[in-house]
């Protein structure tokens, strides 16, 4: 059953000059993790406002909880969480203040829903007298978890919750999420940056330029990349990315971290390669047939 | 309910942990009231006048004549007694009443002690003596007249200033600053409560929650509502202790007329606030708002002495009928019926905004 479909979503803004989504069509299956990875300005955020109710769409149209986003938005108000990207929570409110106020906002108390926001709610407890504003980046989120929880939604938006984020509480978000699921059963709409990250979700869809390259589960991404992928390093990494973008039989050259990653043709052996570089001048050269990550996905799909 | 109650809750915790905002709602009217308390106005144009005539003889009609043509006074009526007069005086038709004694002429010719009293109203004692010395020029030029083609014609002018009788302005100017002073902060305190929302992106969370925009827009007023309350009350504590002001009417109708000026300027507030999109901008166009609320409100500026067209642009300013209905209470002592016609005008400009910032509440971001 599906919990979110939309169909053809097109938005703009300044009077159509800048077009946010270009027609984007999906379903959220109930229950499954659904991440959206993406750039900044790929058009997650509009994606959300606009399945939250925030946003009217331009045309397309998109149902949440078997509601429409437009004609019943109201009752979509009442069954979903929503995280927005940046902090919103109040400042000068105490944690727990905070909490009973987004209860009472939805018509429940802290008690009744308690189970779910228990684990996470727990971590932050002890701080339930601090203000809001005075919390870690990672105890903020977990905050903004629970106020988006507590009144049990049916789904939740979680609009790049790992963003400013250190690694151990990005690591922690994602635990807390995937005990949701299991737990509870809960769909959950996720959108994020990090391209490393998205082995998390059961479902994702890369999207640029505010439309979606594609939409599969992470492991089905990887799979459908058939091009050979190779990680290369040398004592100059500078000058050894623009020399691979020269080079015949490189499709492709990325720098990734440490490693450059490049793509080749099936003529090119390891051996040749390597005596092409070291006729360049380089050193220390290391290579190694890897198999992608979703972000060697992401570049492949972009071209 | 259980929600509203918390969002009220929700904005006094804002309120109270705001430190400094709240120093200044809580001191900074009194402080206002009582330095600006000792400020003038002054001249007068289209007097009202009214004629009490019990002699109706050949002097005392042309008197009346001189008065009704000159430019400063318009005849309003001929009355018979006084009470008459102070029934108009209380309705705010006329600022001055003519009093002849009787037999003028008689007494004007043969006994020399004809008498001519000056009733104005006090409450507003600089517009009062303004056109009793305007009065006392046309009377006394005719007397001399008179004199000049007879010789020694002798009229005695009284003057009574009615409500007001030691003529002190702070007394007039009291009820004027508190209008003003209420409209200013009940209108940017809330001006600044919804676009805070939108700013901190707060806003957002409520918009995706089932909270009703009256819900919303109804709990930002409450706490503004009491806080104005708790400025009114030790405003006149001040008054009465502090400046000896002497309140004639009564207190609670007082109160019950401040009630409803303040809902008005807090839903204006309310309705500057789902306009703008920040801080900034509320805080701007409410102390832009003030301005005119100075200007037409009748506190400084006598509305009397300005032209008819921007005299109607005052109707529009909710400090004006505030601060009218206010002076006929404390100064004149008046009863409900005679203010009536400010507090329906005062509810019907306050409903007013209610609607138009419902109207302009936006249920989505954009």
């Amino acid at each position: 059953m599906n919990i979110i479909s939309v169909r053809n979503l097109h938005k703009t803004y300044n009077k159509g000059k800048t077009q946010a989504l270009k027609g984007v069509d999906f379903d959220v299956r109930q229950g499954e993790i659904f991440g959206l990875i993406g750039p900044d300005g790929a058009g997650k955020t509009t994606l959300f406002r606009i399945l939250t109710t925030l946003l009217l769409p331009d045309s397309g149209t998109a149902q949440v909880d078997g509601y429409d986003v437009v004609k019943k938005y109201k009752d979509i108000r009442r069954h979903i969480g929503y995280m927005p990207g940046r902090f919103s929570l109040y400042q000068d409110m105490t944690v727990e203040e905070n909490l009973t106020f987004f209860a009472t906002v939805f018509n429940t108390t802290i008690q009744e829903n308690y189970h779910l926001v228990e684990d996470i709610y727990k971590q932050i407890e002890p701080f339930k007298h601090r203000r809001a504003s005075k919390l870690s980046g990672g105890m903020k989120q977990k905050l903004a978890l629970s106020c988006a929880l507590i009144h049990a939604p049916h789904v939740l938006f979680l609009d790049e919750p790992t963003t400013g984020v250190d690694p151990v509480s990005r690591k922690e978000f994602w635990e807390m999420l995937q005990k949701l699921k299991t737990n509870f059963h809960l769909s959950i709409v996720v959108s994020t940056p990090y391209m490393d990250e998205a082995m998390q979700c059961d479902r994702i869809a890369l999207m640029q330029g505010g439309e979606f390259l594609t939409i599969d589960t992470p492991q089905g991404i990887i799979e459908s990349y058939t091009d050979r992928l190779w990680s290369v390093r040398s004592d100059n990494m500078h000058r050894l990315l623009t020399d691979l973008r020269k080079m015949e039989g490189v499709q492709t050259a990325f720098a990734f971290g440490e490693s450059h990653h490049i793509t080749v043709d099936a003529s090119l052996t390891f051996d040749v390669f390597r005596q092409k570089l070291t006729a360049l001048g380089h050193q220390e050269i290391q290579i190694e047939e890897i198999t992608p990550s979703i972000e060697d996905c992401f570049m492949h799909l972009q071209n | 309910m259980k929600q509203f109650l918390s969002f009220i809750r929700k904005e006094f915790i804002h309120i109270s942990r705001d430190f400094r905002s709240m120093l200044i709602l809580l001191i900074v009217p009194q402080l206002m009231v009582i330095i600006l308390g000792y400020i003038i106005k002054n001249d007068v144009e289209d007097i009202r006048v009214a004629v009490i005539d019990p002699s109706h003889d050949v002097y005392s009609t042309r008197i009346t004549e001189r008065l009704s043509a000159n430019k400063y006074f318009i005849f309003r009526d001929e009355l018979q007694t006084e009470a008459e007069a102070l029934d108009l005086f209380r309705k705010g038709e006329i600022d001055l009443v003519i009093v002849f004694c009787g037999e003028f002429a008689n007494r004007l010719v043969h006994t020399q002690d004809a008498t001519i009293q000056l009733l104005s109203n006090g409450s507003e004692p600089n517009q009062a003596s303004v056109s009793v010395a305007y009065a006392q020029q046309v009377i006394s030029s005719f007397q001399q007249e008179l004199s000049s083609n007879r010789g020694g014609m002798n009229i005695q002018v009284n003057n009574q200033m009615l409500f007001n009788p030691q003529q002190r302005s702070d007394v007039n100017f009291v009820p004027g600053i508190v209008g003003v002073i209420m409209l200013l902060i009940c209108c940017m305190m809330t001006s600044a409560a919804i676009v805070r929302e939108r700013e901190t992106g707060t806003m957002e969370i409520l918009l995706a929650s089932p909270l009703s925009p009256l819900i919303v827009v109804m709990a930002k007023l409450v706490p503004y509502m009491v806080i104005s309350l708790f400025n009114i009350c030790t405003i006149l504590l001040l008054a009465i202790f502090m400046m000896h002001i002497p309140i004639a009417g009564s207190l609670w109708l007082y109160m019950f007329v401040a009630f409803i000026y303040i809902l008005t300027a807090l839903m204006m507030g309310l309705f500057l606030s789902t306009c703008v999109n920040t801080q900034l901008a509320a805080m701007l166009i409410s102390l832009l708002t003030l301005l005119p609320g100075v200007y037409f409100s009748d506190m400084v500026f006598a509305l009397d002495s300005m032209p008819a067209s921007i005299r109607s642009i005052s109707n529009i300013i909710p400090a004006k009928w505030f601060i009218a209905a206010s002076r006929k209470i404390l100064i004149q002592g008046v009863d409900i019926q005679y203010v009536y016609k400010e507090i329906v005008i005062l509810i019907v400009q306050g409903l007013a905004f209610l609607l138009l910032s419902l109207k302009m509440y936006k249920t989505r971001l954009e």
